[in-house]
């Protein structure tokens, strides 16, 4: 405070501080400093009555409460039977159950129940923003909110499109009257939600699975995977339909035809009802993993040899696989089904982890999870990745099937045992690693070379130490003693609240967001409005002391200038 | 299927605002020019129709803007709030601060929604007085339709009231959970005997000891961890300085520090304000053990699951209807469920969202059911009703033979309108119907006291009515209506004769027979597209009084045009529902 009569400073910051502790700090720029929780730390705190709703949306379910609830009040699915007209009863009606059959015959398995497929094209954003907005009042009657301006904060999956970005963002300030929108990354707030600031998310969600990586609070890597719930339903649901009749299995015959039968014998609900009952997932069967993986042995006749011992396996287990009745409605006549116990991991055990398809076979959209898991690890920079590591937390829907976690985990330390840190793997390279000739000639040519530091021994330099650095050492101590080390290295699932939970407690925590969008600016410019992320950094010089994700945000009075964050 | 009763769908005239359908990379890109020459007709079967259609019953009608008001072109503000079990009143305030749910000891059950009602384990006392007699002891909570008693999921209470409190303090199985505040003095207490977080590395053994204590007793479930991880952000936040922290200013005002010394470095450089905030420069840490909210999940819950799934089979799991109702989303078995508390309902008044005037509002009082304000669009637009012209045996309509149907319009106005009502020759749609509105233009009678009416056809003309019913009785007879002409008038309504043609519901007829619709999709038939749909477009017009519904000085300044009344028009689609059609 140069100037320390300044009229202007010296009012506002009186407001706040007592008049006695002014002279004490005679030049001193720093107003004293009050031990504040943050929550009445400024003079927003006048507003902190006012409520602030969080909304996070998915492909199937809308998640919404206020801020500071640990878990959502509302959560609201898309499925045909709320999105019929306004005074249409007919879900009550004696034997609605039984003819399921003539409501849902098109699209894929199960696409009358999103909200959004990840394929825009053909979509009908119009309809998207009818089923959004029906939600979103029916959201009130849960919230017991009104729908008077108050703020909305929307955590979205991390690669939304933008169409449907600006359809979402054009029914809440349209027929909402909100005044601003904050956008959040689901990603990013999981660990968030967790108490970590960097984690591995592996969200298991309808459509795709999603690894992300986060450091930091920010994304720094993402890969994702068509092996999810929806993938997973249906494969139930053919194995099912396989049971109750087997003229419609879609095996039996090759026509496409017979899959709509698949879908005839067995309706969605149903299905999904016996995936969140009954479904589990086996845990990993130690015997078969254990010889060391050699290119030496043919792919397929390993996965033979896999699957007589898993055969083996089963037939052995018998005793411990009891036969669960499952009583089925949705049939054409009502009938109990009879299956073993262990027939009900099948469907997880084909999906999520492609057993029966050689690793070799999967294109790069359809990796199980467990490779996924690994190789995302793998992309990671070798530090993130020791802080990922040890913080991998499961979301999503597919992450509460029992015994998911704990397979995902023992099958990734499985493929960490076996192949290390090394991307490259197959049979040439092992050919190379067991070859001793070659060892030796490139240990003789290394000791020949001019320069023996260079020598080389059996860990390539990649996976050797970092050589000391005096410096660095010092500032890890410094590091250190601010921040005593944390667990990293060894492999450690987390669990997480989830995303709404972490949207909930930093909007609570009065956290800014990357992106908040004004209604008054939104309605006149739309999406193009948006300046990207990188502008709004570059300019505003205040806040670049504040990396995270969460909190990159111009400064204060100057709104001129918004950004969709990483949507845009 | 077997009953189907004929229905009117208003479609509010807001939609038409609405975001235009969009259709992201279609084949074939609608041409604008085209579609803005004509107004296409509006198609009850398309998707989006189900969104923007409303039975006359669910809406409502603005006076000022002259418009119908449907659920999504009003505001709506709260009015009062009150348990659907008890019918007692929360204060909207305490709604914020407690929550939605009903605090005191009304409770849902979980299994079948049935209310619970409170019953002490006790055996019943036999005998005179004994329903005078106190029941002592542990209570439980138990439903009435389906037997189940909160015994099953091991809990007991002391007290017979104020349930919900006391089910916030116990755990399943009967334990009880020590709440946020607790905890925290708790491990506060623990901290002063030598427990900190930061002398773990020299504590060695010991302290790791103590660590797996205090996850052990630490509960994971949601509601507490996220109670244990805001206080250690809160914690964190307050610590790091709000200069420098990693950019967690909890505000910008001028009055914070931070924002303070952001200035003075404006002018100053960076001097005193940077060098400070670079050495006070700490990094909000990560949570490190489960007071502060880290939960490390464990494989052998994991394993506990499917070993209890295996067990227990279908019978013990929670269905999914069953699990929505739970506030814990990922509850697997039954004994996990929890009694549910019921949720609030409201009252709300409701406002035009253009004009803000107020369409309805509710009496505040729980217990009252009168309205202050209440502008239905019942006592506004006509109403319309359907019935079969000729009673036939079928309620099925059969395809290809024409049916008669007699729309009635019903005018609620105090003035006489006139009805124009228009179709398209055929329904859209895979089957289109032929529909023929006989007589598309008319004028329904002021809604006026019946008393009056009455009267007045006893005095002098009296006979017309009554000439007109036997004319349509003759006409009946010979089952034949005049195009052009009404069918039947009263008082304040009108019937007329819309003829139709239903379509055949194959979908493997013959080409020619087929619309173009149908030869591009050959599907089987969908719900509901045997139900003969009519898109109407309905335009009334009147005539009124301006100076009925403006007072006072308005009413004055309009005596000296008193004759001139304020014309009025209202357009909108309706979809009638006729029947539906035979397959063949």
């Amino acid at each position: 405070m140069s100037n320390p009569s300044g009229p202007s400073h010296r009012n506002v910051a009186s407001i706040r501080s007592p008049p006695s502790t002014n002279p004490a700090a005679p030049a001193s720029p720093h107003t004293p400093l009050r031990t504040i929780t943050s929550a009445f730390g400024s003079p927003s705190a006048i507003r902190a009555e006012e409520e602030h709703v969080i909304i996070e949306l998915g492909s199937r379910y809308l998640r919404a409460g206020i801020a500071g609830d640990a878990l959502p009040k509302a959560v609201l699915d898309f499925g045909p039977d709320s999105q019929r007209r306004a005074g249409d009863y007919r879900k009550w009606s004696v034997g609605y159950d039984k003819a399921w059959r003539e409501r849902i015959r098109e699209g894929e398995w199960g696409e009358p129940y999103e909200l959004w497929r990840p394929d825009l094209r053909g979509l009908d954003l119009g309809l998207v923003a009818d089923k959004l907005e029906r939600a979103v009042r029916e959201i009130a009657k849960y919230l017991i909110v009104d729908v008077r301006p108050r703020r909305v904060t929307l955590v979205l999956p991390s690669a939304l499109p933008l169409p449907l970005l600006s359809t979402i963002l054009d029914t809440l300030f349209t027929s909402f009257l909100t005044p601003t929108i904050s956008l959040m990354p689901a990603p990013g707030l999981v660990p968030a939600a967790a108490g970590l600031r960097s984690a591995l998310v592996v969200d298991i969600g309808w459509a795709e699975t999603v690894v992300s990586g986060i450091y930091q609070y920010r994304e720094v890597q993402s890969t994702r995977s068509t092996r999810a719930t929806k993938m997973l339903g249906e494969e139930m649901n053919n194995m099912l339909a396989e049971m109750i009749d087997p003229a419609s299995s879609p095996a039996a015959s090759e026509d496409p035809q017979n899959s709509k039968h698949a879908r005839d014998v067995l309706s969605f609900e149903e299905c999904e009802e016996i995936i969140s009952r009954m479904a589990w997932c086996k845990p990993v069967e130690r015997g078969e993993h254990k010889a060391p993986f050699q290119g030496l042995t043919p792919v397929k006749e390993e996965d033979e040899l896999r699957a007589s011992v898993r055969s083996l396996h089963i037939s052995s287990a018998e005793e411990t696989d009891p036969v669960v009745s499952i009583p089925l409605a949705s049939t054409k006549s009502c009938r109990t089904l009879r299956l073993r116990f262990s027939k009900l991991a099948e469907p997880c055990e084909k999906v999520l982890f492609a057993d029966g398809t050689a690793p070799e076979n999967l294109d790069d959209e359809e990796m199980p999870l467990h490779l996924l898991v690994y190789r995302s690890l793998l992309k990671l920079p070798r530090d993130v990745r020791s802080v990922c590591m040890s913080r991998i937390i499961f979301v999503g829907g597919g992450s509460n099937l029992p015994g998911l976690k704990r397979r995902v985990m023992d099958e990734v330390a499985i493929l960490i045992e076996q192949r290390g840190w090394d991307p490259v793997q197959g049979k040439a390279i092992d050919g190379l690693r067991n070859n001793p000739k070659l060892q030796r000639t490139r240990s003789r040519q290394a000791s020949n070379s001019p320069t023996p530091v260079l020598h080389l021994d059996a860990t390539p330099a990649s996976m050797q130490d970092q050589e000391p650095d005096e410096i660095g050492t010092v500032l890890n101590k410094q590091a250190r003693d601010r921040d005593p080390p944390n667990d990293m290295g060894q492999l450690r699932a987390v669990e997480s609240l989830g995303a709404w939970s972490g949207g909930s407690l930093l909007s609570h925590l009065k956290i800014p967001a990357v992106s908040v969008v004004e209604r008054e600016q939104w309605l006149l410019h739309g999406a193009a409005g948006a300046s990207r992320t990188g502008e709004i950094t570059v300019s505003t010089q205040r806040q670049s002391m504040g990396p995270g994700a969460f909190n990159v945000k111009s400064g204060a009075g100057d709104r001129s200038s918004w950004t969709l964050g990483l949507w845009g | 299927m077997a009953s189907f009763a004929p229905y009117a769908y208003i479609q509010c005239p807001c939609t038409e605002s609405n975001l235009p359908t969009r259709r992201l990379g279609s084949e074939s890109p609608t041409d604008p020019l085209e579609t803005e020459q004509e107004e296409p007709t509006f198609d009850p079967r398309a998707p989006r129709a189900n969104y923007s259609l409303y039975p006359l019953e669910h809406l409502l009608y603005c006076e000022d803007c002259h418009q119908i008001r449907c659920p999504r072109c009003v505001i709506d503000e709260l009015v009062a709030c009150y348990c659907p079990n008890c019918l007692f009143e929360v204060p909207i305030s305490t709604v914020k601060s407690e929550g939605n749910r009903c605090t005191r000891s009304c409770f849902q059950c979980p299994i079948c929604i049935g209310p619970l009602s409170v019953s002490s384990i006790e055996a019943q006392r036999d005998g005179l007085g004994a329903e005078f007699a106190a029941y002592g002891g542990p209570y439980v909570l138990s439903c009435g339709f389906c037997n189940w008693s909160s015994d099953e999921i091991g809990i007991q209470l002391d007290k017979p009231n104020s349930i919900y409190n006391q089910l916030a303090k116990i755990r399943h199985g009967g334990k009880s959970l020590t709440n946020a505040r607790e905890r925290r003095k708790e491990r506060e207490e623990r901290s002063k005997l030598g427990y900190s977080p930061t002398i773990e590395e020299e504590g060695g053994s010991e302290d790791g000891q103590e660590k797996t204590d205090l996850n052990a007793t630490e509960d994971f479930d949601a509601e507490s961890q996220f109670g244990n991880l805001k206080a250690f952000y809160q914690a964190q936040l307050s610590e790091s300085s709000p200069v420098s922290s990693l950019g967690l200013p909890g505000d910008y005002s001028y009055g914070s520090p931070g924002a303070l010394s952001r200035i003075m470095g404006l002018y100053t450089g960076s001097s005193f304000a940077d060098k400070k905030s670079r050495t006070k420069k700490g990094i909000m840490r990560e949570a490190r053990d489960a007071p502060e909210g880290l939960h490390i999940f464990s494989p052998s819950s994991d394993e506990e699951a499917v070993n209890r799934l295996r067990t227990e089979g279908w019978g013990n799991t929670v269905s999914t209807t069953q699990r929505k109702e739970q506030s814990e989303q990922n509850t697997h078995f039954l004994s996990d469920l929890r009694p549910i508390p019921y949720l609030l309902r409201t009252r709300r008044s409701k406002r035009c969202k253009t004009c803000r005037h107020i369409l309805s509002k509710p009496e505040s009082k729980v217990h009252s059911t009168r309205f202050r304000i209440r502008l239905v669009a019942l006592n506004y637009i006509p109403s319309i009703t359907i019935r079969p012209l000729q009673t036939s045996s079928s309620s099925l309509l059969r395809p290809m033979k024409p049916t008669q149907f007699l729309l009635t319009f019903k005018n609620p106005l105090f003035d006489s309108v006139k009805v124009n009502i228009a179709t398209a020759a055929k329904t859209p749609g895979r089957f289109s119907s032929k529909v023929t509105v006989l007589c598309p233009q008319f004028e329904v009678g002021a809604n006026t006291d019946a008393w009056e009416e009455a009267l007045r056809e006893g005095g002098n003309k009296g006979g017309e009515r009554e000439k007109r019913r036997t004319k349509a009785e003759a006409s009946e007879g010979q089952h034949q209506a005049e195009a052009g002409k009404v069918w039947e008038r009263g008082r304040n309504w009108v019937s007329v004769v819309v003829e139709v043609i239903p379509a055949s519901l194959r979908v493997q007829a013959p080409a020619f027979l087929k619309s173009e619709e149908l030869q591009k999709d050959e599907s089987p038939l969908r719900e509901d597209e045997d139900v003969l749909e009519i898109p109407v477009f309905v335009r009334v017009e009147w005539e009124a009084d301006p100076t009925h519904d403006d007072t006072g000085g308005l009413a004055a300044a309009g005596a000296k045009d008193k004759e001139v009344k304020e014309k009025r028009e209202l357009a909108y689609w309706c979809v009638l529902g006729i029947g539906r059609i035979a397959r063949d």
